[in-house]
C-alpha cells in the first residue's frame, strides 16, 4: 500500500539523512523503525507526508504518487495520513474535545474552523474515538490538565479523526514511563489491527518494539541495514545498526506471550486532580 | 564516529574564529565615526566657559518658568479634559491600527501568506515566484511605507486633508502604528519554527487554518505583549502630536507656548507625565501576567468552563468599553477650552466619507510626483537642461577629475561639490542627520541600559539568595530594594517622557541641533531598553546562575546573565534603532534639523514636489534599514 522507491534526502547543510531507501508496506502492517539518533528515522516519516521535502525518489500511497503532488493536492493527500508525535503536539489551552476535533481541520470549511463549529457527524465520531482510547471522562478538560499518557491518547484520537489509511508515529513513548509506554503501544497496534491501518513507528526501545510490531526496519546513517521479523534481531544485527555493545540484556530471548492487559492508567495524584478541575 | 585528536581539535577551533563579531564591531565603530564626520556636532555649550554659563542661564530660566504651574480649578479641569481627549485619540488610533495591522500582517507574513513551497535556492526569495509571493511582497511594501513615514508627518499631511483636531492625531497614529504592528506581528509569526505546528500541517489544512490553529496561538502572548508596548508608545505620541495639529494636550501646550504662558504649559506637562507614567505602570502589570516567568511559576489552573469563558469576555468587554468611550468622547465629550464651546471632532471623518475632503487631495497629487531634479543631470526636459548647463548649474561630475583619480582627496571634494548642485543629493545628505542621531543615540542608550539593567533586575537585587546561597542581612536587603526602586524610577521617567519633550529640554541647554536630539533619543532609548533587558534577565531560570555560585552577584551578572541575554539584547536594540531613526526625523521637525525639518519646511511653503522627494527619502531609508536587517538576520527571523 505504501511504497518508497530510492527515497533520498540531503539537507541544506550537506548531511545525507536518507540514502535511497526502498520499502514496501502492505495494508494493516505495523512496522517498527529503529536506529541510532541521527540515523534518519524522523526524516523518513516526515518525507512520507512531505513535512520534509525529499531530495530524490518517490513515495506512493495506494495509487497516489505523493512526491509529485502540487501543494493543494498534497494537502488533500495529507488528510489520509495520521501522525502521532513524541511531545503530543496538542494545543494546551484548548479542551480535549477541541484538540480531537482539530483532526477534522482538513475537511471543514474555513468559516467553520474560524468559529470552531465542527459538523455533528464529526462530533459524534470524536466521541466514539475518545471512548475507544478511554478518555470519555475527560472530554471537557483542558489539555494541560492531563497526564503524559492521557495526552498521547488525545494525540492518537486526533489522528484517528482524520480517517487515515496510514499512521506515522514519531517516538510515541519517548516521554512516558515504561508501563504507560506499553499501554500506548498496545493501543496503537490494536487500533491498527481493528481498522486495518498500516503504521510506521519510530522507536528507541528495541525490546518494546519487539513486543508489539510485526516487522522491524533498522536504519543506520540513512540506509536500511535490517528489514525483517522482530525475532531476527540478533546481537550481530543490533551491532550492525547501533555499533558494538553488549546486547544480551536488550534482546528478547524467546517469543513470550504478550503480558496480561493491565487495567486503566493510574489516576492522577490527588493534588493535581484538585487543581485540574 | 572517529576520535578527534587534540591536534585536529585545535585546528578545528582555530578555523572557527567568530569573524562575524569582529565585522559587526568594526561596522558599528565605522558607523559611529561616520556619524561624527557626516554631521555637525556642536558641543561648545559644554566646552567653552562663556557659552556654558549662557546655557546654564537659559536652563535655569527655563526651569524657573516651569516651577510655578497654574493650579486654578478651571484650568485643572480643562487640562483633565484634554488628557482624556489625548487618551481617547490614542485608544482610537491603536484600535484601528491593531485591526488593520493584523490583517496586513497576515498578508506580509511569509509563513501565513506563502506557506509551504517547493522553491529552492535563489527562487526562494524571488518575489514573482507565485501569486501569493507577489501579494506578500506587496503587503510588505505597504507596511514599510506606512511605517517609514512618522506619525508626525502623517499628521501634517492629514491636517491638510481634514483639518486640525484629535481625530487627525488618532488617524495619523493609526496609519503609522498599522505599519509597525504589521511588521512586528508578521515577524513574530514568521519566527515560529515550522516544526512547532507540524500537527496542523499534517492534517491537510489550508494556510489560513494552519494560521488559526498553529501559528497564531503559538505567538499569541508575544503579540499581545508587543501590542501593549505599542499602545503605550501611542499614548506618549498622542500627547505630543498636537504640536503639529493633532489636538489634545500637545495642541494646547503648543498654543500656550506661543503666548509664553509658562505656568499653564507647566501644568499641561505635568498632566502629560501623569498620563504616560500611569499608562506605563498599567501596561507593565498586564504584561507581567502574560509573561512566562520560570522563577515564579503560576500553578496550572484549569478553571471551570464558566471562569475561563468569563475571563475572556471580561477582557473583551473592557476593550470594547474603552473603544466605545474613546469614540463617544471624541465626538461628544467636553473638550471646550475655558469660555469656548465643545466641538464634535468626528465630523471631519464624515466629510472624509462624503467626499468634500478628497477635493483637497489635489495637493497630494503633487506630493506623489517627487522632484527628482533630473534636468540638472542633463536628462528629461532638454530646454531646462540646456539652461542649467549654460548657467553652470548642471552637474558635470568628471569635468575636473576623472573617475580614475579616486586616490586624490581633492577629487572627492570636487565631486561632492558638483553633486551638491543636484537637489536629490542634498536630500540624501539631509538624511545623515537623523541617521547620525539614531546611531549615536541608540548606542549611548544601549550602554546606559546595560549598566542600569543590573540594579533594575529582580533576580540580582531581591532574590540573589536563591542562586548564590547567601543569607543577607535585612539592612542589605533593604538597601538593594532601594537600589532597584531607584533604577526602576529612572527607567520609568526616561521612557515615560516623550522624546520630543526631552529634546525641548536639551535644546534649552545646547541650542537646537544634533547634540540635543541625540541626548533626547539616548535617554528615551535607555528607558525603553532597560525594561526589556531586565525582563530578559529575569526570564532566565535561576538554575542557570548556579554555575557561578562561588562568584559575586556582579560576576554572575557579567559571566552568566549578560552572555545568555546578549542575543536578545541586540535584537531589542536593533528594533529600537529602527524606531529611533523615525523619532530622529520627528525631532528634525521640532528644531533638530535634517530630513524632518526640510520636509516640513517645503510642505508648509506648498513646495509639494520637493516635500515629496523628502518623503521618498524617508521611505527609502526605512526600507534600506529593514532589508539590511533581514539580510543579516538581525531580527531573528529564521525562515
Amino acid at each position: 500500500m505504501l511504497t518508497l522507491k530510492r527515497l533520498t534526502k540531503r539537507y541544506k547543510t550537506g548531511d545525507l539523512a536518507l540514502q535511497e531507501v526502498t520499502l514496501d508496506i502492505p495494508q494493516g502492517q505495523v512496522v517498527g523503525l529503529i536506529g541510532p539518533s541521527g540515523a534518519g528515522k524522523s526524516t523518513l516519516i516526515r518525507c512520507i507526508n512531505r513535512l520534509v521535502e525529499p531530495t530524490a525518489g518517490t513515495v506512493q500511497l495506494k495509487e497516489l504518487n505523493l512526491t509529485s503532488l502540487s501543494q493543494t493536492a498534497l494537502r488533500r493527500a495529507r488528510r489520509h495520513m495520521g501522525m502521532i508525535f513524541q511531545e503530543y503536539a496538542l494545543v494546551e489551552r484548548l479542551t480535549v474535545m477541541e484538540n480531537v476535533l482539530s483532526g477534522q481541520l482538513g475537511y471543514v470549511s474555513f468559516w467553520r474552523s474560524l468559529l470552531r463549529r465542527f459538523p455533528t457527524p464529526a462530533v459524534q465520531q470524536a466521541f466514539a474515538v475518545l471512548d475507544r482510547v478511554g478518555l470519555l471522562d475527560h472530554v471537557d478538560k483542558r489539555a494541560d490538565a492531563l497526564s503524559g499518557g492521557q495526552r498521547q491518547r488525545v494525540g492518537i484520537a486526533r489522528a484517528l479523526l482524520q480517517n487515515p489509511d496510514l499512521l506515522l508515529v514519531d517516538e510515541p513513548t519517548a516521554s512516558l514511563d515504561p508501563k504507560t509506554s506499553r499501554q500506548i503501544m498496545r493501543l496503537i497496534t490494536e487500533i491498527c489491527a481493528e481498522r486495518q491501518l498500516a503504521a510506521i513507528i519510530n522507536i528507541h526501545d528495541v525490546a518494546l518494539a519487539q513486543l508489539f510490531v510485526q516487522r522491524i526496519i533498522g536504519l543506520r546513517q540513512g540506509q536500511v541495514v535490517y528489514d525483517g521479523a522482530p525475532d531476527g534481531l540478533t546481537a550481530e544485527v543490533l551491532t550492525d545498526i547501533y555499533g558494538a555493545e553488549d546486547w544480551s540484556a536488550t534482546i528478547r530471548k524467546e517469543p513470550v506471550e504478550e503480558p496480561p492487559v493491565a487495567e486503566e492508567e493510574e489516576p492522577l495524584p490527588e493534588k493535581k486532580l484538585a487543581v485540574a478541575r | 564516529m572517529t576520535d578527534i585528536s587534540p591536534a585536529s581539535a585545535l585546528t578545528h577551533y582555530s578555523q572557527k574564529r567568530p569573524w562575524g563579531h569582529f565585522v559587526a564591531l568594526l561596522a558599528i565603530l565605522l558607523l559611529v565615526a561616520a556619524s561624527f564626520f557626516a554631521a555637525d556636532w556642536d558641543v561648545t555649550s559644554l566646552t567653552e566657559a562663556q557659552k556654558r554659563a549662557q546655557a546654564l542661564g537659559r536652563m535655569t530660566l527655563w526651569l524657573g518658568a516651569f516651577s510655578s504651574p497654574e493650579l486654578s480649578g478651571e484650568f485643572l479641569k480643562h487640562s483633565w479634559e484634554l488628557t482624556l481627549q489625548t487618551l481617547s485619540a490614542a485608544i482610537l488610533g491603536t484600535a484601528i491600527a491593531v485591526v488593520l495591522g493584523f490583517l496586513l500582517a497576515i498578508g506580509s507574513a511569509r509563513s501565513v501568506c506563502v506557506g509551504e513551497e517547493n522553491a529552492v535556492s535563489w527562487r526562494r526569495n524571488f518575489p514573482l515566484r507565485s501569486p501569493s509571493a507577489v501579494l506578500c511582497s506587496a503587503c510588505r511594501l505597504l507596511q514599510d511605507v506606512l511605517r517609514a513615514v512618522p506619525d508626525f508627518i502623517w499628521a501634517i499631511i492629514l491636517v491638510a486633508l481634514i483639518g486640525l483636531g484629535p481625530l487627525t492625531g488618532a488617524l495619523a497614529l493609526a496609519l503609522n502604528i498599522t505599519g509597525i504592528l504589521a511588521k512586528v506581528y508578521s515577524e513574530l509569526w514568521d519566527s515560529i519554527d515550522e516544526r512547532e505546528y507540524e500537527q496542523v500541517r499534517v492534517l491537510g489544512a489550508g494556510r489560513l487554518k494552519t494560521f488559526l490553529y498553529g501559528i497564531r496561538p503559538l505567538a499569541a502572548r508575544s503579540v499581545l505583549s508587543f501590542t501593549l508596548m505599542r499602545a503605550e508608545c501611542a499614548i506618549r505620541n498622542a500627547a505630543v502630536i498636537g504640536a503639529v495639529g493633532g489636538g489634545g494636550l500637545g495642541a494646547e501646550i503648543w498654543y500656550q507656548v506661543r503666548f509664553g504662558a509658562w505656568d499653564k504649559v507647566s501644568t499641561l506637562i505635568l498632566f502629560t507625565l501623569f498620563l504616560t507614567l500611569t499608562v506605563d505602570l498599567v501596561s507593565n502589570s498586564i504584561r507581567r501576567q502574560l509573561r512566562n516567568d520560570p522563577n515564579h511559576p503560576q500553578a496550572v489552573k484549569s478553571r471551570s468552563t464558566f471562569a475561563t469563558l468569563s475571563r475572556a469576555y471580561v477582557s473583551a468587554a473592557v476593550i470594547l468599553i474603552a473603544f466605545t468611550w474613546s469614540f463617544w468622547f471624541m465626538g461628544w465629550g467636553n473638550n471646550a477650552a475655558p469660555g469656548g464651546e465643545s466641538r464634535n471632532y468626528l465630523k471631519p471623518a464624515a466629510e472624509l466619507v462624503s467626499g468634500d475632503s478628497w477635493g483637497n487631495l489635489r495637493f497630494f497629487q503633487r506630493l506623489l510626483h517627487p522632484d527628482l531634479d533630473l534636468a540638472v543631470l542633463g536628462r528629461g526636459d532638454t530646454e531646462a537642461a540646456a539652461q542649467f548647463r549654460a548657467g553652470g548649474k548642471a552637474v558635470s561630475l568628471f569635468d575636473n577629475y576623472g573617475p580614475l583619480e579616486f586616490y586624490r582627496p581633492a577629487a572627492w571634494v570636487a565631486w561632492e561639490g558638483e553633486l551638491q548642485k543636484w537637489f536629490v543629493w542634498r536630500v540624501i545628505k539631509s538624511s545623515t542627520v537623523p541617521l547620525a542621531i539614531a546611531v549615536v543615540g541608540t548606542l549611548l542608550g544601549m550602554l546606559g541600559a546595560i549598566l542600569l539593567t543590573y540594579p533594575h533586575t529582580l533576580a540580582f537585587q531581591l532574590e540573589p539568595d536563591q542562586f548564590t546561597g547567601e543569607t543577607s542581612h535585612p539592612l542589605i536587603r533593604l538597601l538593594r530594594f532601594i537600589h532597584m526602586t531607584a533604577a526602576r524610577i529612572v527607567g520609568l521617567i526616561a521612557r515615560g517622557v516623550p522624546e520630543v519633550m526631552w529634546a525641548f529640554l536639551f535644546i534649552a541647554f545646547f541650542g537646537p541641533g544634533l547634540v540635543a536630539g541625540t541626548i533626547a533619543i539616548s535617554i528615551h532609548s535607555m528607558g525603553v531598553l532597560v525594561r526589556v533587558f531586565s525582563e530578559t534577565v529575569d526570564n532566565i531560570p535561576y538554575r542557570r546562575f548556579e554555575q557561578s555560585f562561588m562568584g559575586s552577584r556582579m560576576a554572575c551578572f557579567g559571566s552568566v546573565a549578560a552572555p545568555i541575554s546578549w542575543r536578545d539584547w541586540m535584537t531589542y536594540t536593533f528594533f529600537q534603532f529602527e524606531s529611533n531613526v523615525r523619532a530622529a526625523v520627528v525631532l528634525g521637525i521640532v528644531g533638530v534639523g535634517g530630513l524632518g525639518f526640510f520636509f516640513t519646511f517645503n510642505f508648509e511653503w506648498f513646495r509639494f514636489e520637493k516635500a515629496g522627494t523628502y518623503l521618498l527619502m524617508m521611505v527609502a531609508l526605512t526600507i534600506t534599514i529593514d532589508r539590511i536587517s533581514r539580510m543579516l538576520k538581525l531580527s531573528r527571523v529564521r525562515r
